[in-house]
């Protein structure tokens, strides 16, 4: 099942990553290079997952995650963090940001590939 | 106080504070060329390897992208070559099939490249923290030093740290290296050709 998905992260190389793992899977990606860019994006384009790194310049990752949810179109939109944050408090940051899932960096990107393909399965589902 | 003691006091400092004193001068007469000098040289070199780092990492990510589009091509060719070879020796439809495995193991290996090319934004996280530590301590020294403001002799602060850190030696052996063996070569022409330089 392919999608579109955005990716908001700063790494240029990091992006390309990303990119070429999803690409793998058929999904259509879009790319921003942080917070800002992407809430801009989001006026043009309307993703079925968003991918956000949280460390970036201007909107960081958890702060993008909390207007992403204020915005009704994108309320139920997954989003997953891909970050090198694995602490605790940074998870539950996420989390009551309103973040679906968390991916530590450096990542695998098989398993990227998997838990997308089970986030976009379970679109829809309360 | 008397008249007595203020003297005292004028004429013979306290050997404890005079030992204090020196220790203060000289310790200023170290920090100054660091705070001046080395850790802004400091966060130029790791600002240098962040810049190379990417650059790198960018290189082999084209290439790759290179290779996947050659893979993307080659699999495709081998698909419209599959209906040619229904009625083919065996020998050939086996070729077929050892082809489509190596496309399908090059596909692995290229992800695997792409995916090791991750080093250079978790390092450039790193160094940026860290960049942004030396600058830091970089700005409190800056303050303490103007707090302390006394006159010290140059004869008395120690090697120019940052020249030193800013030679090739330091920074990066491997230039050093270079620039040995490039001289090695010029003189030695024959050398060269032997090489097949």
């Amino acid at each position: 099942m392919s999608a579109k998905i955005l990716i908001v992260e700063d790494s240029r190389s990091m992006r390309r990553i990303v990119r070429a793992a999803l690409e793998q899977d058929g999904h259509q990606v879009a790319e921003s290079e942080d917070g800002r860019q992407a809430l801009a994006a989001l006026r043009e384009v309307t993703p079925e997952l968003i991918i956000t790194d949280i460390n970036m310049p201007e909107v960081d990752g958890i702060s993008l995650v909390r207007e992403i949810r204020r915005l009704p179109a994108f309320r139920f939109t997954p989003v997953i963090i891909l970050t090198t944050e694995s602490g605790d408090d940074a998870k539950e940051n996420g989390r009551a940001a309103g973040a679906t899932g968390w991916i530590v960096k450096p990542f695998d990107p098989d398993r990227l590939r998997h838990v997308v393909a089970q986030v976009l399965g379970t679109r829809g589902v309360a | 106080m008397t008249a007595t003691a203020a003297a005292r006091t004028t004429t013979a400092p306290d050997p404890e504070v005079e030992r204090i004193l020196a220790f203060v001068r000289k310790t200023v007469a170290e920090v100054r060329p660091a705070c001046s000098q080395t850790l802004p040289s400091v966060t130029l070199t790791l600002g240098g390897i962040i810049q190379a780092t990417e650059m790198a990492a960018e290189k082999v990510l084209d290439e790759a992208e290179v290779l996947a589009a050659h893979r993307q091509r080659l699999h495709d060719a081998l698909t419209r070559l599959a209906p040619e070879l229904m009625s083919a020796p065996a020998a050939a439809k086996q070729a077929l099939i050892d082809a489509a495995r190596v496309v399908e193991a090059m596909s692995a290996s290229i992800t695997s490249v792409m995916a090791a090319m991750e080093f250079q934004d978790l390092t450039a996280q790193h160094l940026r923290a860290t960049i942004a530590a030396v600058g830091g301590m970089r700005q409190r020294l800056g303050e303490v030093l103007a707090l302390v403001n006394i006159n010290v002799d140059a004869e008395v602060a120690p090697v120019k740290i940052a020249e030193k850190l800013g030679a090739p030696a330091a920074v990066a052996p491997w230039r050093q290296d270079l620039a040995d063996r490039l001289l090695e070569d010029m003189k030695d022409p024959d050398a060269r050709a032997e090489d097949g330089l």
